[in-house]
């Protein structure tokens, strides 16, 4: 750090505590006695699942190593977990970096999603292979299973995320603060774009105030010049001025907020600080309901994976075990689902040091409120050629995408008679509740 | 502790001489302008064509235009020889990744400081380099050739990421076919997209051809994942769905063509050992192939072509450039692009038609040729003209960088940058080179909720998120309050603005205001915009006590003005 940088951040905390002490006061409705929370964690880049979740029984890990080759996790190092109700006689074990995990796995509140991916409609192999019914579009490629796992529509006209579609469905999620109920961590996401709700971009470094718009004359001033005619220029205003509201909304109730410890100072441990920080004011900001975005990145693995992917592992279990401490130091474990996916899962064969583009792969869910320790779905086939392959281990998912989602706005409270017309596709499918939130 | 701030220094000695702006009473922006008596609209025009075209319209810069003409200006640019990145780093001492150098025989060899170094003259370049419109062409490249040095293998590769960016300088200006196959086989890419090491199937018993960079050098470097039409709009079928423009079965075929090639360190011989062909470590400059490990069977790539058995690495990697080159969807893919990269986000289809004819052919017959791309997009009608006949439509938001570099070419700071880029990434959302993967810092068709009702997109939207807004908006107060030649903090180490002259015009707020918003707003702030701006600087003091009159009126100014959405906007 220069010099120079030291005194930058001299006077930005200078300007910081002008601003705290310069913000609006507003009317806060006690609230927050029936809250609820969706936070979901993306994994960008695809990861692989499977090698977080790994069968350990002799045939199945027999069928999983061969197909993985070198890349194939050593069963002694993988950690034993027990979960509730029949296995078919499948032994499991989590990557040894995810000890976390496997606690929370442990305790009942963790259960993995097996196989999910987007789909249009079930479909087996021969009717993938034949080619006749729908399936998503551009599978295998990054930004556009991204769009179907966050649109939860594949194939479909659907614009607006489904985070934002259930918000949208959820009558005064966001209370009276003034703060939306659907905040982004440190990137937007399509996952929270909604026409009638907009979503907000919480920074990962905290509440950082304007230091300009401390002075109340000038900030008036600057509000006016965000105004503009051209609608590029408009909506880079309308986010200014959003931001110095929701900073007014914010300023008086998050200072005291906890400073948790324990987080990593990863960035997704920084970003479900922040996230846990923002639930602890939920009953000042008077509000019901949430639904977070935080977003990880490097998990495209195709190269150097052995070395990357513990890595990559380590830390999501480590921010995930210091997010569920915190939530359940706040009493609101029950009130709380994280959901951990991933644009696609990776080719079961290896390319040489990594793997490729795939497309099912294993989510979970983790939470006080959800039927935990639990493997829900249909394992699938890890042989090369199996009944689950298309192609160099790019497993057909068996459970879609649309399910998970519908599940989970359910539980938030959205009505089931009106999940068919959030997520068009889900008639498609035999059963629209996972039963993982019970 | 900075690095050698004099030897970056050295290394921009040859950069023009800053027009020394003095003090005038007139509200014309520089003595020259006044005395060549051109209309205020000129000089705004000539500023607006600048700000296009280069890092940011300097006064030497504006001057030229008006004088010469943007024609003569971009001729000139087109001879300019590149500004390069590696020599500041050799002559830093050693510059690893190269042939000849390697980490173990550079003593004393500290990567956090290469690439620190590698920042500051990535900055230093952009604000002062004579070569603008190339390094400026050669930034929006890079936000379409991504690499990036955040979190990968290329994060201590200093050498290798420059020696990148100099080969998209010295491609800048050829023909797209010679910079597509010259990022293709550049280490940097092949590390960053894993094509470097990749070998055939069953090299090793089970393994199969590395898809990565065969998938996205089609996604995101030619042709993109739908059929296009010449304005760049997709095709559809009969059906009314889109037409992809690949499937998986060209990715692995693509995958296969491109098998067999590694790092050259200049002294590992190719031989049939798998390991050895993975060892060898990440270098600068091109790759080379190993014939081992290249798959030799037929291929059938992107667009139909089919690669007979038998060929080379090398051959096969020129069919696939070739390939790739001749698709059609690569004039309008590429087109739009650059087109939003340098000109504006929502380009009409016409815009795109146009530039995609020279695209197809220059005249002489060149398919591709990037110096005649360039000069059809900056002088074309709708670039000169959009800001009148498409006045809700035409222009981009800045890219956070280019706000600072704007405003420290638009008011005289030059010299080496040494403290922004250590930020970056924190203050403006994007650092060169640096981006968090592939798809850059945003993709060309973000919208948000309100802009997908009008059928806009808004790339630089994405990162202009309400936590980032204000992390740029203090970063520009501190510029403002601590880096100008009006009483600077003497730690800023930075190039300070010239505002000083500033301070006696600033007596009539509507003086000041004139020349702050031609220079950095085009002359196009709103009438309300400068309402606005007007009745603040009224209620500040000219005078105060203890410091230069005009000081508190022209920081003000500039603090509002940077923070509105007038200068966000490029028209």
């Amino acid at each position: 750090m220069t010099l120079d940088r030291r005194a930058f951040l001299r006077w930005s905390a200078a300007t910081s505590a002008a601003a705290a002490l310069g913000a609006r006061a507003s009317a806060r409705p006690q609230g927050g006695s029936n809250y609820r929370a969706l936070v979901c964690v993306f994994l960008y880049g695809g990861a692989d699942t499977l090698n977080l979740l790994v069968p350990t029984s002799t045939t199945e890990y027999g069928e999983y190593s061969s197909s993985r080759g070198n890349l194939a996790e050593s069963p002694s190092s993988l950690l034993g977990i027990n979960p509730v109700g029949a296995t078919g006689g499948v032994s499991w074990g989590l990557h040894n970096r995810t000890p976390e995990l496997r606690d929370l796995f442990e305790a009942g509140k963790l259960s993995f999603l097996l196989n999910v991916g987007p789909l249009v409609r079930p479909l087996s192999k021969a009717e993938y292979t034949a080619g006749v019914l729908p399936r998503p579009a551009f599978l295998f490629s990054h930004i556009d299973q991204q769009r179907e796992w966050l649109l939860a529509h594949a194939l479909g006209n659907q614009k607006d995320g489904w985070g934002g579609r259930v918000l949208e469905a959820l009558p005064n999620a966001g209370g009276t603060s003034g703060v939306p109920a659907g905040v982004n961590l440190e990137n937007k996401s399509l996952f929270l774009k909604n026409g009638a709700a907009s979503p907000y971009t919480f920074g990962r470094d905290g509440l950082i105030p304007l230091g300009l718009a401390s002075d109340p004359e000038r900030r008036a001033a600057l509000e006016a010049v965000t105004r503009a005619e051209h609608p590029l220029a408009r909506e880079l205003g309308a986010v200014r001025r959003r931001s110095l509201e929701i900073e007014d909304a914010l300023a008086t109730v998050l200072p005291s907020a906890p400073n948790f410890g324990g987080f990593p100072g990863s960035t997704l441990g920084q970003d479900l600080k922040q996230i846990a920080r923002l639930i602890s004011v939920r009953g000042q900001l008077g509000v019901e309901r949430q639904v977070y975005f935080v977003g990880v990145r490097d998990f495209d693995t195709h190269s150097g994976q052995a070395g990357r992917l513990p890595v990559l592992f380590d830390d999501l279990s480590a921010s995930l075990g210091a997010f569920q401490a915190a939530i359940d130091q706040l009493g609101e474990g029950p009130n709380v689902t994280g959901f951990v996916s991933s644009e696609f899962g990776r080719t079961l064969s290896s390319n040489g040091t990594g793997t490729d583009h795939g497309w099912g792969g294993h989510a979970f869910v983790f939470g006080g409120g959800l039927q935990g320790r639990r493997l829900f779905g249909t394992r699938p086939s890890l042989a090369l050629d199996g009944p689950d392959d298309v192609g160099r281990g790019r497993l057909l998912p068996t459970t879609g995408v649309d399910q998970v989602a519908a599940t989970l706005a359910k539980w938030l409270g959205v009505p089931p008679a009106q999940l068919p017309s959030l997520f068009p596709n889900l008639p498609n499918f035999p059963v629209s509740d996972l039963g993982f939130m019970g | 502790m900075k690095l050698l701030p004099a030897l970056v220094g050295l290394a921009v000695a040859a950069a023009p001489v800053m027009a020394q702006v003095t003090p005038g009473l007139s509200i014309a922006s520089s003595p020259t302008q006044a005395s060549l008596s051109h209309a205020q609209g000129s000089t705004a025009r000539a500023i607006r064509f600048l700000n296009r075209a280069s890092f940011g319209a300097t006064s030497a810069d504006t001057n030229f235009v008006l004088t010469q003409g943007e024609r003569a200006w971009l001729n000139a640019q087109f001879n300019q020889p590149p500004t390069l990145a590696v020599p500041i780093l050799e002559a830093f001492g050693c510059a690893p990744d190269q042939a000849g150098f390697d980490v173990d025989s550079c003593p004393g060899y500290d990567w956090p400081a290469f690439v620190e170094l590698r920042r500051d003259t990535w900055w230093t370049h952009a604000l002062n380099a004579p070569d603008q419109l190339r390094q400026r062409v050669a930034f929006a490249l890079s936000e379409i050739f991504v690499i990036s040095d955040s979190g990968g293998s290329l994060t201590p590769r200093a050498t290798t990421v420059a020696d990148f960016h100099d080969t998209l300088l010295e491609h800048s200006f050829g023909t797209y076919r010679e910079l597509l196959e010259a990022v293709t086989r550049h280490g940097a890419m092949g590390s960053y997209l894993s094509m470097a090491r990749n070998a055939k199937e069953n090299a090793i018993p089970g393994i199969f051809p590395d898809e990565n960079f065969a998938r996205e050098v089609m996604q995101l470097f030619s042709v993109g994942t739908r059929m296009l039409d010449d304005s760049g709009r997709p095709l559809v079928d009969p059906q009314g769905n889109e037409i992809p423009t690949y499937d998986q079965d060209v990715v692995t075929d693509m995958a296969r063509a491109l098998t067999g090639w590694t790092f050259d360190d200049g002294v590992t011989v190719p031989d049939d050992d798998y390991w050895a062909f993975r060892a060898v470590d990440i270098e600068a400059g091109p790759m080379r192939a190993w014939p081992a490990f290249h798959d030799t069977g037929a291929k059938s790539v992107l667009g139909g072509v089919v690669i007979p058995a038998g060929g080379t690495a090398e051959s096969d990697l020129e069919a696939v450039m070739d390939a790739l080159d001749q698709h059609p969807n690569v004039p309008p893919f590429m087109s739009r692009q650059l087109i939003q990269r340098l000109v504006t986000s929502n380009p009409t289809d016409e815009y795109v038609a146009r530039v995609v004819r020279v695209w197809k052919d220059d005249g002489q017959g060149v398919r591709g040729n990037l110096e005649a791309v360039l000069r059809s997009i900056l002088l074309d009608r709708e670039a000169q003209h959009g800001h009148r006949i498409l006045p809700q439509r035409f222009g981009k938001l800045k890219e956070p960088i280019l706000m600072l570099t704007n405003l420290w070419r638009a008011f005289g700071a030059s010299g080496a940058v040494t403290d922004v880029p250590n930020g970056s990434s924190y203050s403006f959302g994007q650092a060169p080179h640096s981006a968090a993967s592939v798809f850059n810092f945003f993709r060309p068709d973000f919208q948000n909720e309100a802009l997908a009702r009008e059928n806009l997109v808004s790339p630089e939207l994405e990162i202009l998120t309400e936590a980032q807004l204000t992390r740029l908006s203090n970063r520009f107060a501190f510029v403002i309050f601590e880096g100008s030649n009006i009483g600077p903090n003497p730690s800023y180490v930075d190039p300070l603005l010239n505002l000083d002259w500033l301070r006696n015009l600033s007596a009539i707020p509507e003086v000041l205001l004139a020349i702050v918003d031609e220079r950095l707003c085009g002359g196009l702030m709103s009438a309300a915009t400068k309402q606005a701006i007007v009745e603040r600087l009224d209620t500040v003091p000219f005078f105060g006590v203890g410091v230069d009159p005009g000081m508190w009126r022209v920081r003000e100014c500039f603090s509002l003005v940077l923070l509105s959405s007038d200068f966000a906007l490029q028209r």
